[in-house]
């Protein structure tokens, strides 16, 4: 059996979710304070969430397309997107990213605002503040969006495809693989790649559902608003 | 004066507007219903809200002053907020908790003796009662060395027998240092127990500032005779003032309805351990009679007629504010 598919899928989910998880937690805690233009900022982050992901990769390939300023600068350096293992990471990302980012904007709302206040009348730092009361306080929520986002890339399809395309060995990835082997008429192959996605998605969600209850927990023990 | 505090803020329709000075060691209460801003007058003293106009001045140092466009971040002001849920970090313990407020060479322990926590240094918040949860919450406070003490209603949500014992926690402290405190709540006893000088704040706007004594025997708004526990206040047409209060030292029963200010029936009976609460109805208005017990022989029912005399100089006359 070839391994490639699932070790490239692994791949680009590990470094995917691995930027997803800090430029997502990120967004969530600045519109989470935000007063002024929430609701806009919100509809940008959310939007690949809702678009097609062919769309979402048109607009990739648009941006980082050889044909495009940003595509031409970047393959000088040889760092080209289009039909590399890069643009699948950066599909994954770009599509990780609402998951990310509105799981963990929801854990920080359920945190209780006093905690915060208190930090900073007791004059810890925004640093702190962030990483020694919000995070392990919204751990368990965290992590619960990390393992969505992980999810997520481990299934990526249309963007992967429309940017990064179906490489054997190079950017096919188990569900573009799942995709090949139907087109060529191999069922057990397919059938192969299926039962190894539907076994990492399991795991995944019931991952997910044993840090969802902790958060309760956390609530409950005087996290919660 | 160590707290010199003069702010304007709106949000929508409602509209805070206070002014007041705390003295160095002074207890100012702020009495006033939920809703009326005086949450909101706390955390714009603390840096947690802005106001939009006026100034903060603490010690000399300004906290805020719009005009000079000077607005500290709460981390700079140096003022202490107890909140009413307490807000321990749940995810530290109680040494954690005072420990990451400390700097460099200073022991966790030296408050642990003081605020009686020693024993419970590896417990979490969740696992501490009510006025361990407190002393540990007023120790952390003190840990950041704060010039103002701010207390929002702490003990709003407890029972009886821990509110006396809480109570006692925030004088013990008070005592010992020489700093102004502002002490917010809806209940007139906690005021009455803690706090010198208090200021009534009805619907965001600052009514009366006094001494305790002047305006919880003499009252001189309708809303502070309401907050400070006078349940007979009646609008009036009366040119210089527009309300008057009746407290219940001024009201007197009477057997003939020639002697009787107040005519009414009895609609319900309160028979409460110290005193009998009568709901008496007038013609529009509902009077409260407080009778001390034992009642007189005849007794009260439900349906009765009842004549009141009220001695008129102990009448109060109120402005609206």
């Amino acid at each position: 059996m070839d391994f490639a598919p699932i070790i490239i899928s692994l791949k680009i989910a590990i470094v995917s979710t691995a930027v997803t998880f800090f430029i997502g937690m990120y967004a969530a805690w600045k519109t989470a304070n935000m007063i002024h233009g929430k609701g806009i900022l919100d509809a940008v982050f959310t939007l690949p969430m809702v678009l097609p992901p062919t769309v979402t990769g048109f607009f990739l390939l648009v941006f980082f397309g050889k044909s495009s300023a940003i595509g031409a600068f970047l393959s000088k350096y040889d760092f080209d997107f289009v039909f590399s293992w890069r643009g699948a990471v950066l599909a994954s990302i770009v599509v990780t990213f609402p998951l990310m980012y509105r799981t963990t904007r929801s854990a920080f709302e359920q945190l209780n605002p006093n905690l915060i206040d208190a930090g900073r009348t007791l004059g810890l730092s925004g640093f702190k503040i962030f990483w020694k009361i919000v995070f392990p306080n919204c751990l368990p929520g965290i992590l619960g969006a990390t393992i969505l986002s992980f999810s997520r890339a481990l299934g990526e399809f249309g963007a992967t495809i429309m940017i990064a395309g179906n490489i054997p060995g190079k950017t096919q990835t188990a569900s573009l693989a799942v995709y090949t082997a139907m087109q060529a008429g191999n069922r057990p192959l397919a059938y192969q790649w299926v039962m190894v996605l539907m076994l990492i998605s399991f795991a995944a969600m019931l991952a997910m559902n044993a840090v969802n209850g902790r958060q309760e927990l956390l609530v409950r023990k005087g996290g919660g608003r | 004066m160590a707290l010199i505090v003069n702010i304007e803020k709106r949000i929508g329709d409602f509209h805070l507007k206070t002014a007041f000075e705390v003295e160095a060691g002074e207890i100012f209460g702020l009495l006033g219903e939920s809703g009326c801003g005086k949450s909101m007058t706390l955390k714009c003293i603390a840096g947690i809200e802005t106001p939009d106009r006026g100034r903060i001045i603490l010690n000399n140092r300004i906290l805020f002053d719009s005009e000079r466009r000077i607005n500290l971040i709460p981390q700079k002001r140096k003022v202490g907020y107890l909140f009413q849920d307490y807000a321990l970090f749940p995810n530290m313990t109680v040494e954690k908790n005072i420990g990451i407020v400390l700097r460099k060479g200073e022991r966790v322990q030296d408050y642990l003796e003081q605020f009686y926590l020693k024993g419970l240094e590896n417990h979490y918040p969740f696992m501490l009662s009510g006025g361990q949860k407190q002393r540990c919450a007023l120790a952390r406070m003190m840990a950041s060395k704060p010039e103002l003490l701010l207390f929002d209603e702490p003990f709003s949500a407890v029972d009886k027998n821990l509110k006396w014992n809480l109570e006692l926690q925030v004088l013990d402290l008070l005592d010992q240092m020489n700093k102004p405190a502002i002490f917010v709540t809806h209940n007139k006893d906690e005021i009455d127990h803690l706090c010198e000088k208090v200021g009534i704040l009805s619907r965001g706007q600052m009514k009366e500032v006094g001494a305790k004594e002047d305006i919880f025997r003499h009252p001189k708004t309708s809303a502070s005779a309401k907050l400070t526990g006078c349940e007979n206040v009646f609008s009036v047409d009366g040119g210089s003032y527009s309300y008057v209060g009746i407290p219940q030292e001024a009201v007197k029963l009477t057997d003939s309805e020639a002697d009787a200010d107040i005519t009414g029936r009895i609609e319900r009976i309160f028979r409460e351990k110290e005193e009998t609460v009568l709901i008496i109805r007038m013609k529009k208005r509902i009077f409260y009679y407080r009778c001390q017990n034992p009642v007189p022989d005849r007794g009260f029912s439900v349906g009765d007629t009842i004549y009141l005399g009220v001695d008129k100089k102990r009448i109060w006359y109120l402005r609206e504010s």
